[in-house]
């Protein structure tokens, strides 16, 4: 669907290089999940993606029809004076849509978005999760292949961000591809097939998640409370522990003994598991080994 | 169809703007309508003068000398004594106006002919206040009505001569000659109007630096819209607002302004010419208001540097203060604002007949300003701006 190889880009010809070699791969019909802490260089990668800027170095190759990627921003980018219709409208009409095919899209991306309700209603006074859902759906109109959203979900609360995330899936469904950024690893983990970890202009991971969360010859296992000291020698003289914290282990697998005698021997000592991951690392320990903990600000 | 979208969209947001609809009508409808009423004295060129006239008197005969002797008698004017054509020296200025006897004004006085100027005229000059003209015809009115009362009682024979009261309002009112220097409402229309539309700076830039700043300009660019469109989009809806603005004022100067007591505008003037020049300034001010735009970082940046901007060039081209009421020195710095351009250029038009080859040089020098104006914005926005 996408290709990126070896891009470079910097703003000044005497600057410091913004992307440098960046190599990305996109299928088609998948969610690709772009992470990166601040100044990493995503919004320019997403710039080049959607056409708003040319890279100095390097080609981007793009399968199928000719189309647009559409772009939803981060910013809330609309008219808040204008209803959720005119919005719609106004928008469509700029991607060369009118008469009675804007009219199907518009109620396409109204029902997609859930805004039947409050469309009519101008478009400032929604609350932060109906002016996401907007956002969104302004990006749908032109029915694109390719969809980029630069962190849709900032800023609402849980049941708009359920419903964003879950609109947001369904459009792999329709066979569209999605590259979503975000600094909610979970959301990253709940939606994406492949993620790319970015910083200083550099792609320094790429991968299926599953791979991504590095250590699958690892199992981590979360405690509600802190493990008592009998627990923790029980385990591990059992199995081959890696790591060791009052509230979480590592083991080594696979595993000496089955997950039963594991479960048992939990249960032996009264501790509650609360997590079982396979994998050592969740994706944001993953993305903090990666991009350092320094403060990019 | 995408300026179609672009056009609606703005006009929908603007109509939504109250406190723009307010700047942009409300306020200078209503500088209008006080500055025509508070300066109608101070800019009546007779304000401070004693009105003075001359008598054309083309019958010569007794009783129209009778006549002229009860108007010179009561009227209160001052009869002029000046010697040549009474029409010469009115057009220079040296009375306010002439009375100009009929030839037959006794056969028609006491043949009971009727018509507008049957018996005589009243020509004044056009700076003359309505309520001046007024005067000078109801003055007229009484001395004929006095002569008529004159002639029935030392001449009870003379009664078929009398004459016919309904006659005395037979006097004809006309000005000739143009006008040099503007009456409040002819200073104030204009004015206030070349003003208001220099004041789209507030809202146009509210809703570009909004665009910029909120991600919409890039969803656009994203979406495939050319810098061309997206200029397009502003230049063409505010040039609208700016003529439906031109509209408005015009109609408050001929039909309000009265309403309250003050002087109607006369719109005389070549249309082709105020058109014209209402385009020119137009295009001024939205290259003004394009330029503050793209060159402010904010919108409170732009309120300020838009707003005091025009308040400046407002004052300095002659809107708060008639230019010909500057010292020498200010009226040659006036010439340095756009708004002393137009707003001369609409008092050509309105006030001295002036035609669209009269008034195109001045219609140039404003299409110039907003070329230049739009060169460097569309320069700084596509380094600055065209891009994330």
């Amino acid at each position: 669907m996408l290709a990126l190889h070896d891009l470079y880009f910097r703003y000044r010809d005497d600057g410091p290089w913004v992307l440098q070699g960046v190599e990305l791969r996109v299928a088609a019909g998948e969610i690709f999940g772009l992470l990166g802490p601040n100044g990493a260089g995503k919004t320019t990668l997403i710039s080049i993606i959607v056409g708003l800027m040319e890279p100095m170095r390097g080609s981007i190759t793009r399968a199928g029809p000719a189309q647009r990627p559409a772009l939803v921003p981060q910013d809330l980018a609309f008219y808040p004076m204008l209803t959720g219709r005119e919005n719609l409208a106004f928008f469509g009409g700029m991607v060369g849509l009118s008469g009675g095919a804007l009219a199907r899209r518009m109620d396409y991306c109204i029902g997609f978005a859930g805004l039947d309700k409050v469309i009519g209603q101008r478009a400032g006074r929604y609350s932060g999760g109906i002016k996401r859902r907007l956002n969104l759906a302004i990006g749908l109109l032109a029915d694109p292949k390719l969809v980029v959203l630069d962190e849709p979900t900032v800023g609402v609360d849980p049941q708009s961000r359920a419903f964003v995330l879950d609109a947001i899936r369904s459009l792999r469904t329709e066979g569209k591809t999605v590259i979503y950024t975000s600094h909610y690893m979970e959301e990253v983990e709940y939606l994406c097939d492949r993620v790319a970890i970015l910083d200083e202009g550099r792609v320094l991971a790429q991968g299926p998640l599953g791979e991504l969360l590095s250590g699958n010859d690892r199992m981590r296992l979360g405690f509600r409370n802190p493990a008592p000291e009998g627990f923790l020698a029980a385990l591990a003289r059992d199995f081959d522990v890696a790591e060791s914290a009052p509230q979480t282990v590592t083991l080594r697998i696979p595993l000496r003994r089955p997950l039963s005698s594991l479960v048992a021997l939990c249960e032996a000592h009264g501790v509650e598991l609360a997590r079982v991951q396979q994998g050592a690392k969740n994706l944001e320990e993953v993305f903090m080994d990666l991009t350092h903990r320094s403060l990019r600000d | 169809m995408r300026l179609l979208a672009a056009l609606k969209k703005e006009t929908l947001e603007l109509s939504r703007d109250l406190h723009a609809l307010a700047a942009l009508f409300v306020m200078p409808a209503l500088f209008i309508l006080i500055m025509s009423l508070a300066l109608q004295d101070a800019l009546s060129p007779q304000a401070a003068a004693k009105f003075s006239y001359l008598v054309d008197n083309q019958d010569n005969g007794e009783l129209s000398r009778k006549f002229i002797d009860l108007f010179n008698r009561h009227s209160g004017f001052s009869q002029a004594t000046a010697a040549g054509d009474p029409m010469a020296a009115l057009e220079k200025r040296r009375v306010n106006f002439v009375l100009v006897v009929a030839p037959a004004f006794e056969r028609n006085l006491t043949a009971s002919k009727t018509g507008a100027d049957a018996l005589m005229r009243v020509v004044g000059d056009p700076g003359l206040s309505a309520s001046m003209l007024a005067l000078a015809r109801a003055q007229a009115e009484l001395a004929l009505a006095l002569l008529g009362m004159e002639q029935m009682e030392s001449s009870l024979g003379m009664a078929a001569a009398a004459p016919r009261n309904d006659r005395v309002s037979s006097v004809y009112l006309e000005r000739r000659g143009v006008s040099r220097q503007p009456t409040s409402v002819q200073q104030s229309v204009p004015a206030w109007l070349v003003f208001s539309m220099f004041f789209i700076v507030i809202p146009l830039s509210t809703i570009f630096i909004s665009e910029r700043d909120h991600g919409t300009l890039q969803r656009l660019r994203a979406m495939g819209v050319s810098a061309p469109l997206f200029f397009a989009g502003k230049i063409v809806p505010f040039f609208l607002i700016n003529q439906l603005q031109a509209v408005i004022m015009l109609l408050v100067g001929v039909y309000l302004v009265p309403l309250l007591g003050g002087q109607a505008l006369a719109l005389d003037g070549s249309p082709a010419a105020l058109a014209l020049l209402l385009a020119a300034t137009s295009l001024a001010a939205i290259g003004y208001a394009t330029l503050v735009s793209v060159l402010a970082s904010s919108v409170a940046q732009a309120s300020i540097i838009g707003g005091v901007g025009i308040i400046l060039l407002g004052s300095i081209g002659g809107v708060m203060a008639p230019k010909f009421l500057m010292p020498d020195v200010m009226q040659k710095l006036a010439d340095i604002s756009p708004m002393a351009w137009a707003l001369d250029g609409m008092l050509d038009v309105l006030l001295r007949g002036a035609g669209p080859a009269a008034i195109a040089p001045r219609a140039a020098a404003l299409g110039a300003f907003a070329a230049a104006c739009l060169l460097v914005a569309a320069i700084v926005f596509l380094r600055r701006s065209w891009r994330p």
